[in-house]
């Protein structure tokens, strides 16, 4: 029993230098809290949404060619790398007092950020939707 | 004996079990030129096994970055780099951005991230106003202010490409905080204006410009 249990620490001490000296790179960064991670308020499902009374703003925060080849029905491309040129068609479309979903690709940032800059730009009522495209796929026909 | 023989083996099984590509750095921070419109950052690697490492494929948070390889196949020894680009855009502030690289080395993959600040020059609050269907066509206010307080403003001009859509400048603060009133015509019609803002800065800088905008939304509200 004695020398099983020598065993099992030989095994463990240099298994545990070796991770401490250089552990593997997918473990060296990790996502951290980042300055648009969102509220617990601004996050919504698409359950959520489909019980809201009114009418609602879809924006699309991905890439023209993502946008092209599928997007919620109805929904406006508005995305940080061509904002300035995007903003005037969300404008005109946007109604005051229509809630908007933003969405993007699921493990993306782009969605929290332009609601961020929607809000600041004076947009009032501004979500993120939860599960992105994976989720809003299923609003699509 | 044999106890003893067993762990001698088993403290050398380690430092042949891992062969894998080594990132001297995983995490960087880098700095935009004034006017780039694109940013490049560059990992280094070296594969200190004892087997050759392919590099499958890169993933990245979003369409605007991407990874570029010179190569697929690294034998032990050799070392490579990875050449992320990053299309800026209109985008502006902080950034973080993450690409993943899978190898044939390990299952989970290689996460390389960079984190960049794009300056701002200016902020425009709110970036438009409305008038919404029976609202009175009372002037509003959007309030432009100076971040980069390297470049003072000598000037600060207002001009809408809608003659129904007025702006006014004032000076709150000389060099820095202006406020810009807009005064529509009428709010019956539909209607959606750009207002364009141009600073004047001195020492020879090229001028500034900046996009805002005014709409009116008749009909019945949303909710």
């Amino acid at each position: 029993m004695k020398g099983i249990l020598v065993i099992c620490l030989a095994a463990l001490l240099p298994a545990l230098a070796q991770w401490r000296l250089q552990p593997p790179t997918a473990y060296r960064t990790r996502a951290g809290q980042t300055p648009f991670d969102s509220a617990a308020s601004e996050l919504v499902s698409v359950d959520t949404v489909r019980g809201w009374k009114g009418s609602v703003a879809w924006v699309d925060a991905r890439t023209r060619v993502e946008f092209e080849v599928g997007h919620v029905p109805g929904a406006i491309l508005l995305n940080e790398d061509t904002w300035e040129s995007l903003l005037p068609q969300f404008l005109a479309q946007w109604q005051p007092g229509q809630r908007v979903v933003v969405y993007c690709s699921a493990s993306c940032e782009s969605s929290r950020r332009v609601a961020l800059r929607l809000r600041r730009a004076g947009v009032e009522e501004v979500h993120v939707l939860e599960g992105g495209w994976d989720a809003a796929r299923a609003l699509s026909p | 004996m044999r106890v003893l023989t067993a762990c001698l083996l088993l403290l050398a099984s380690p430092l042949t079990a891992r062969a894998g590509l080594y990132f001297e750095v995983t995490s960087l921070d880098a700095k935009p030129e004034s006017g780039a419109t694109q940013l490049s950052v560059k990992f280094p690697f070296k594969n200190t096994g004892d087997q050759k490492v392919t590099l499958f494929s890169t993933e990245s948070d979003c369409g605007c970055t991407t990874a570029t390889l010179d190569k697929q196949v690294f034998q032990p020894g050799e070392s490579g780099v990875i050449t992320v680009n990053f299309a800026i855009g209109d985008r502006v502030g902080p950034q973080e951005k993450r690409v993943r690289v899978r190898a044939s080395d390990q299952t989970e993959p290689h996460v390389l991230t960079f984190k960049t600040n794009i300056p701002v020059f200016a902020r425009v609050q709110p970036q438009f106003v409305y008038w919404a269907n029976g609202e009175p066509s009372t002037p509003k206010s959007m309030v432009f202010e100076l971040v980069d307080h390297d470049s003072p403003i000598q000037e600060l001009t207002a001009t809408s490409n809608n003659n129904a859509i007025k702006p006014e400048v004032r000076v709150i603060e000389k060099g820095r905080k202006y406020e810009i009133s807009i005064t529509p015509g009428a709010t019956e019609k539909f209607l959606l204006a750009t207002i364009q803002l141009t600073a004047q800065l001195g020492g020879g800088k090229p001028e500034r410009r900046m996009q805002a905008y005014a709409t009116i939304k008749p009909g019945p509200p949303a909710n």
